[in-house]
């Protein structure tokens, strides 16, 4: 009886078992491919190309946008929305910016109408109309004190803060507006508006590009980006302030733990929008470095793949008579195994690299496609050989697991 | 068997114990705000904040404490600037941490009140940030403070 098993091909579970793991492998990896498809890129840092481009889309943009030609509506917002007080507000204040900005341009001279009808400033060290010549630069230092970060989304490589800014300095400062370069700001309250000394409670949103080569052992880093698109750095030049730069008493991230704290003072260039478009900006950028706990990423990640190669691994002591034990314990652990990436998956966003998470799955596919590799053999040879292979599929497949599973974890 | 049950089950306690055990330190601070926070209707002082520093440790360190009625009294004799001795225990906490606890600054007592949300403090080892070899900012790390634990262990928290 059990010689006439021994021929018998891959059993109804088997062949049920494959079915649907197939059907879950389709549809997660399409899943995976359309939410490639559909990533989005972000505003931020990078935004002078896309402001670039948002002017030329729509060059009859309102007077909101040719106020401040550098900073489009940020990501998310919507210019068919109807305005409420607040924007109204915003809208009051960029008007009153527009007439500081006109000011600049009105000593800015047309040298040359051929050359693109750009005035320029003949005196100073920059050509721009935007520049101010003539008047004496300030050194402002910026003080942040970061009170709260919520909704920190990785998926969408967003997080909203509270924070305060404080900028001072010995000289009175020109008047200051700082904007989000990466993001926008809800709520802006100015507490403290002195010549030497300003003070602003901000909240806001703003968005990052996620680092996930290390996950689940990865460090993030939220930033916060201010610029005051109205004074060039031939006026202001904004400093680090370290001494004020602090994080809330019990400041804490949910999930996460603070490893860092960075300030620093981008001198940020524009790629030329226009003829002599020469003027540096100073750009404060603060950094929270937040890690994610190491105890919990090896719980929820590292373990569930290696509890999935271990059951996979201990089918290989079934011998020929036991098929169906021993493919039980390999198979429905692939369906296992895909499920689990999925869900891994679902918490992050399309990259075009691989993380740590990924190469340790990739492990746990090779150890488990070796380990139902060598129940599929038994049904290739000779009858005689069975016995052998049974042996040295123990003899070769758990060493193998342990050193793809180890390259998977450390590579 | 139920000795070796017995001896299994005291094997685990004293590896719990001993990779949780409490310790106590002796630091020295500097005394940087003392302020009285609140008093009764004679003018007594109920709760005061004293903000001190670690003198003896690499990289910023400020802590402020807040005590009760007997603390506010004790610290009246403590000048700004001033030295003083700290004694605290590093010990762990639930959260999956370890922390530390000021329990006395020179011969003042002050018992820390675990729902005491006043005081805080912000360790953090804090250096120029250079691109290009040119100092563009700052960094301040508040994790993987190695030369910070290696002289200060109380500040140890993994």
């Amino acid at each position: 009886m059990a010689k006439s098993n021994r021929r018998a091909g891959p059993t109804k579970i088997q062949l049920l078992s494959l079915v649907v793991l197939v059907l879950v492998a389709v549809f997660a990896f399409a899943n995976k491919v359309s939410a490639q498809g559909g990533a989005t890129t972000r505003g931020g840092g990078g935004g002078a190309a896309a402001k670039a481009g948002a002017a030329k889309a729509n060059p009859l943009a309102p007077a909101e946008a040719k106020a401040d030609p550098k900073h489009p509506q940020p990501p998310g917002e919507h210019a068919g929305e109807p305005h409420d007080g607040a924007e109204k507000k915003e809208e009051k204040k960029e008007g009153g910016e527009e007439e500081e900005t006109a000011d600049q341009l009105k000593s800015a001279v047309l040298e040359d109408p051929a050359k693109g009808g750009v005035p320029i400033h003949k005196e100073g060290a920059y050509r721009s109309p935007f520049a101010s010549p003539g008047k004496k630069q300030v050194q402002a230092k910026v003080g942040l004190m970061l009170e709260t970060v919520e909704e920190f989304d990785i998926k969408k490589g967003s997080f909203s803060a509270h924070f305060f800014v404080s900028l001072t300095s010995d000289k009175p400062m020109p008047k200051v507006d700082l904007k989000a370069t990466n993001g926008k700001v809800d709520e802006k309250e100015l507490l403290a508006d002195l010549p030497t000394f300003k003070m602003w409670k901000m909240a806001g949103t703003f968005f990052i590009k996620p680092d996930l080569h290390s996950y689940p052992f990865d460090t993030q880093e939220l930033t916060i980006e201010l610029e005051d698109d109205s004074n060039g750095q031939d006026i202001l030049r904004l400093r680090t302030d370290v001494d004020h730069t602090f994080l809330d008493a019990g400041f804490d991230v949910p999930g996460w733990e603070t490893a860092f704290v960075r300030g620093r003072i981008l001198t940020h260039y524009y790629p030329d929008r226009f003829e002599n478009d020469d003027l540096y900006y100073s750009r404060y950028k603060f950094t929270l470095g937040v890690r994610r706990f190491a105890t919990s990423a090896m719980f929820t990640v590292f373990m569930p793949a290696l509890v999935i190669v271990l059951i996979s691994l201990s089918g290989l002591w079934f011998p020929r008579d036991e098929l169906e034990v021993r493919s039980n314990a390999t198979t429905p652990m692939l369906a296992a195994a895909v499920l689990f990436h999925f869900a891994l998956m679902q918490e992050l966003p399309a990259t075009a690299y691989l993380s740590r998470a990924d190469k340790l799955m990739m492990g746990v596919y090779a150890c488990l496609f070796l380990h139902m590799l060598s129940s599929w053999i038994w049904f290739t040879v000779d009858e005689k050989h069975i016995e052998t292979l049974f042996k040295w599929a123990k003899y070769v497949c758990a060493p193998l697991t342990f050193i793809i599973m180890a390259c998977g974890i450390l590579l | 068997m139920k000795t070796f049950k017995a001896f299994v089950l005291v094997s685990c306690l004293f590896a719990i114990t001993g990779c949780h055990r409490s310790k106590d330190y002796e630091a020295t601070v500097e005394i940087t705000r003392k302020d009285v926070v609140r008093k009764d209707e004679s003018g007594q002082a109920l709760t005061s904040d004293l903000e001190f520093s670690y003198t003896e440790c690499p990289g910023t360190q400020i802590e402020v404490i807040r005590g009760g009625k007997e603390f506010s009294e004790c610290i009246k004799s403590l000048k700004l600037g001033e030295k003083a001795k700290v004694k605290l225990t590093h010990s762990w906490d639930p959260e999956g941490h370890w922390d530390y606890d000021v329990h006395q600054v020179n011969d003042c007592k002050r018992p820390p009140d675990p729902a005491d949300e006043a005081s805080f403090k912000t360790i953090r080892d804090c250096s120029d940030w250079n691109v290009n070899g040119t100092r563009v900012g700052f960094q301040c790390k508040y994790a993987d403070k190695k030369d910070l634990v290696k002289k200060c262990p109380w500040f140890r928290n993994h």
